[in-house]
């Protein structure tokens, strides 16, 4: 045994040597290349719109709002990994908030800042470059937390919802992050580091799973040896994964408070500029979205929209995978952005 | 880049993460990429685990921790009456949580190895790792979610905020802060809702449903059984192709455990009839 396992340690050896020497020789790898612009920009936002040509003005519209966490360009890590692009492809006008770093004098920027404000702007630039009074939004992650506080609070303005990895319901057993946190002093973080480190965020995730997230990918890194696509988008990944922004210090404060702390939200005891966010207000059509191996926001937390939402016409959509695989894997590829389309054009 | 391997598939695996953990912290396409927690540290924890201060920390998921000084600053160049509580604080918070990894460790440790033993044609490298894998993260999810450990976290996250606090690490607030405009956009912000609020009130004391008259919820939440029924079918005739795929499609592709989409019944929404307003 002790002969094989020698040899098995050599072969391993040799393929991870060379699957190194092979990421070394990489460029510097391009994230988010799909084609788009800036159509509106304020303090703390850009939104853009993607593809180009006047066809788009038929397409469906949706507004994507992505998380403050991380940056969205996982929804277009690369030309087949882009769930953006295959929006487009499914015949959907695609428009993105980026949330912009906070910087010093952004510290005190609210939750109520990103939802009713910047989120609101975002909204009304949409509908005014689609010449129409109402959106379809797509929420991921904490951006669908954003998007249900913004459709209960805008009945209005919100024609279609759809959320992703969106969590709900924050005290669910298996909700791991929530647990941890519940009892973490985030004033005391606040005033201590003002605008919260992203890089604390992003240990944090790690943290989640330790053995696989520390150990085991970087051993599978092996299985890429002279496979230089996998290797790039490996290269992507850990670009995407290491590069998270700092947060807002009060809107961190306030996310954290409300949602992790209190689940405000299910207890319809949140409150956004001086108005109560209850989820029930929600009568709009909503796409419920989760990935049943999420680790970050396990299904539960997803799925708890169900006894909450004041709509009739909800569904929901499984996803057979995890919390980053519903962005950029192959499955997730085929799967979700044709059945978001469908589910928005039959509502149009 | 080409190492010689030892004969300790243990001793393997830690020279392979540390020598790729080193290249991908320097390789220039990931320049920003945060070093991977070390494997060699943890392996190392059992080979030295009279040592815990300096390898427990550095375990996965807990490298975050391994330093509370950012680099510019070291414990030496702040006075001790400072930070002496805090850093006690923190010394304390770290040793309780290496505690709790050794417990998981060794218990992960103990699995893999009855596991290996009873497979006597384990000798697949990668396998066994597959393995040390699978128990680490059993192990760790038993104990992470528990109260214990999430109170082992959070301490020691608020023991390192205090340290930073009491050694002044950390941007301090702006002072050029607009909270006067802030407060009010906040006071706007709360007449706003007020007038909203009189708004409803007016609307129903006039009869009218206020929400029907503000766009598509108002389709949602009013339409009868027959429109409900229209819109289905005219959603089948538009998607019909669509549908048929998705209905035809085998229900396990790539690896899918489930493929569901549920449309929730009208009568699944008890509170419509209901509502709490």
């Amino acid at each position: 045994m002790s002969h094989t396992v020698d040899k098995s340690t050599q072969a391993l050896a040799a393929r991870l040597a060379r699957s190194l020497a092979q990421l070394a020789q990489l460029g510097v790898p391009e994230i988010g290349t799909s084609q788009h612009e800036t159509i509106f920009s304020g303090r703390g936002f850009r939104l853009l719109r993607y593809g180009s040509g006047s066809e788009r003005a038929q397409a469906c519209p949706v507004l994507i709002v992505y998380a403050l966490v991380n940056r969205p360009w996982v929804l277009d890590l690369e030309p087949q990994r882009s769930i953006i692009a295959r929006l487009m492809d499914a015949g959907l006008d695609v428009f993105l908030v980026e949330w912009t770093d906070p910087g010093q004098d952004d510290q005190g920027t609210t939750l109520t800042d990103y939802i009713c404000d910047m989120l609101d702007q975002c909204v009304d630039a949409t509908c005014t470059a689609r010449h129409e009074t109402t959106v379809n939004l797509l929420g991921v992650c904490q951006g669908g937390t954003f998007s249900l506080c913004y459709s209960a609070l805008f009945t209005h303005k919100v024609r279609n919802l759809i959320t992703m990895v969106t969590p709900v319901d924050f005290h669910t057993e298996d909700n791991l992050l929530s647990h941890w946190v519940r009892d973490v002093d985030v004033e005391q973080m606040v005033s201590c580091y003002g605008n919260v480190p992203g890089a604390f965020l992003n240990a944090l995730f790690v943290a989640l799973q330790p053995f696989r997230l520390g150990g085991k990918k970087a051993l599978d890194l092996a299985d890429l040896a002279d496979d230089y696509d996998r290797l790039q988008t490996f290269a992507r990944m850990e670009h995407w994964i290491a590069d998270s922004p700092d947060q807002a210090g009060r809107a961190f404060a306030d996310f954290l408070t409300m949602l992790f702390q209190r689940n405000s939200l299910v207890k319809g005891q949140m409150v956004l500029g001086g108005r109560a966010v209850r989820l029930d207000d929600i009568r709009c059509p909503i796409l419920n979205v989760y990935a049943l191996a999420d680790h970050l926001v396990p299904a539960t937390a997803s799925r708890a929209l169900a006894q909450h939402a004041g709509c009739t016409d909800y569904t929901e959509l499984a996803f057979d995978g995890g919390h980053i695989g519903i962005y950029v894997s192959r499955h997730a590829q085929q799967q979700i952005p044709p059945k978001v389309a469908a589910w928005l054009q039959a509502r149009q | 880049m080409n190492p010689i391997p030892p004969t300790n598939w243990a001793q393997a695996l830690a020279q392979l993460q540390s020598q790729f953990a080193a290249t991908l912290s320097h390789a220039e396409r990931t320049a920003g990429t945060r070093p991977l927690a070390n494997l060699s540290d943890w392996l190392q924890t059992f080979n030295e685990p009279t040592d815990p201060t300096t390898t427990t920390a550095q375990a996965p998921g807990l490298a975050f921790m391994a330093n509370p000084w950012p680099s510019s600053v070291s414990p030496v160049t702040v006075g001790t009456g400072r930070w002496g509580v805090a850093a006690t604080r923190y010394q304390e918070a770290l040793a309780a949580l290496h505690k709790a990894w050794l417990k998981i460790g060794i218990e992960a440790w103990s699995r893999l190895h009855g596991a290996l033993t009873t497979n006597e044609t384990m000798d697949n490298l990668r396998a066994s790792y597959d393995l040390w894998i699978y128990y680490g993260e059993q192990v760790f999810a038993e104990q992470a979610h528990g109260q214990h450990y999430a109170g082992l976290v959070s301490e020691l996250i608020n023991a390192q905020v205090v340290l930073h606090l009491e050694c002044g690490i950390g941007n301090q607030p702006s002072s050029d802060d607009p909270q006067q405009l802030r407060q009010e956009l906040a006071e706007a912000r709360s007449r706003e809702a007020s007038l909203r609020s009189d708004l409803k009130t007016l609307r129903e004391s006039h009869g009218d449903d206020s929400t029907s008259s503000l766009g598509p919820a108002k389709k949602v939440r009013v339409r009868p059984t027959s429109s409900r029924k229209k819109l289905t079918k005219k959603r089948s005739t538009k998607q019909a192709d669509r549908t048929d795929a998705q209905k035809t499609a085998p229900a396990n592709t790539q690896g899918a455990r489930k493929k569901t989409v549920k449309k929730k019944p009208r009568d699944a929404k008890p509170r419509l009839g209901d509502s709490r307003r």
